[in-house]
């Protein structure tokens, strides 16, 4: 934790910041990449909200004050940014955020950035079948493997819920997975 | 066909790919597009505004000054010009046209120079200028 305090002194202080942004950026990249992609399902959409979660996080780093993790921090900015950048993509589209990303999935296979079989296809549209909470549970829980512990202080749920929620999520997965 | 189970079934990766080669300029672009620090831009004349209104301020009533002398001179000789050419020239002068120039004020003030000298005042005058006398008796 005292490590995680002078990584954020380093980051506000301008002698240091850019340096320090820069690890940030390289510790955090990748898993808030997937993060991102698994809500909003595409490479450039996934690109244009990464980028964003980023300078979002630059600009309110003074504001950050250590009540949670970084880590978690993080991750509530960019879910944020992602469920922001879907409804907003749907509402300029004259649609629901459900609506589009149904047909996202129905069209994977001719995503180039999509690499899926029919069980990961199939996966993915009994994921869209899901509330977005359970979703969202089930995306962090399933694929991204994050524990109930830091996915309760980024979704601001209790580790009780989320696991509620996980159970719903697997049911209906599994009963959708089973049907043909 | 067997029932499918979550836990029991292989792990099932998202299937999503990334470009290759994406994260190699990701922070550089990110880098590139944070807010930049802003720096305050003192210029010259925010920085001596004060300074600069000082000047200004001695600068203008500098030269304020002999402007406003000369127009007040100007005007005390055009006046004194105008009332000498207006004698010069209009030297018949009736008493109608005097009264004419005299409002109310005036003639009123003018009959009090014509009332007679109060005694008090006589001999005010008379004990406090002891030429007077010798000025009698020469005349006499």
């Amino acid at each position: 934790m005292q490590e995680e305090k002078d990584f954020i002194k380093e980051l506000l202080d301008p002698k240091t910041q850019n340096i320090a942004f820069q690890k940030l950026l390289r510790t955090y990249q990748k898993p808030l990449y997937n993060h991102i992609r698994n809500i909003v399902l595409n490479h450039d959409d996934t690109d244009d909200v990464l980028q964003n979660t980023f300078i979002k996080v630059f600009q309110h780093l003074k504001n950050f004050k250590g009540d949670s993790k970084l880590f978690s921090w993080m991750y509530r900015i960019a879910t944020n940014e992602a469920i922001t950048f879907i409804n907003n993509k749907a509402k300029r589209n004259g649609t629901t955020s459900e609506a589009m990303q149904t047909k996202i999935v129905e069209n994977l296979q001719s995503d180039v950035y999509f690499d899926g079989n029919e069980i990961q296809s199939k996966l993915q549209k009994a994921i869209t079948q899901l509330p977005e909470k359970q979703q969202l549970v089930f995306k962090m829980k399933y694929f991204e493997e994050i524990k109930y512990e830091n996915m309760s202080e980024i979704l601001g749920t209790s580790v009780g819920a989320l696991k509620a929620s996980y159970h719903h999520a697997v049911k209906k997965i599994e009963e959708f997975m089973n049907t043909d | 066909m067997k029932k499918f189970e979550l836990d029991t079934n292989k792990k099932i990766i998202s299937g999503f790919t990334i470009p290759d080669n994406y994260f190699d300029d990701f922070s550089e672009r990110v880098l590139q597009k944070l807010p930049k620090e802003e720096t305050k831009i003192i210029t010259f004349y925010s920085r001596n505004k004060r300074w600069l209104y000082s000047v200004a301020a001695v600068l203008v009533i500098s030269l304020a000054v002999p402007i406003v002398y000369q127009i007040q001179n100007k005007e005390q000789e055009t006046t004194s010009n105008e009332v000498e050419s207006f004698l010069v020239n209009h030297t018949s002068l009736s008493d109608d046209d005097v009264v004419n120039l005299l409002d109310q004020e005036d003639i009123e003030k003018l009959k009090n120079v014509n009332a007679p000298i109060e005694k008090e005042a006589l001999e005010d005058v008379l004990s406090n200028n002891s030429e007077i006398e010798q000025y009698i008796t020469t005349q006499n």
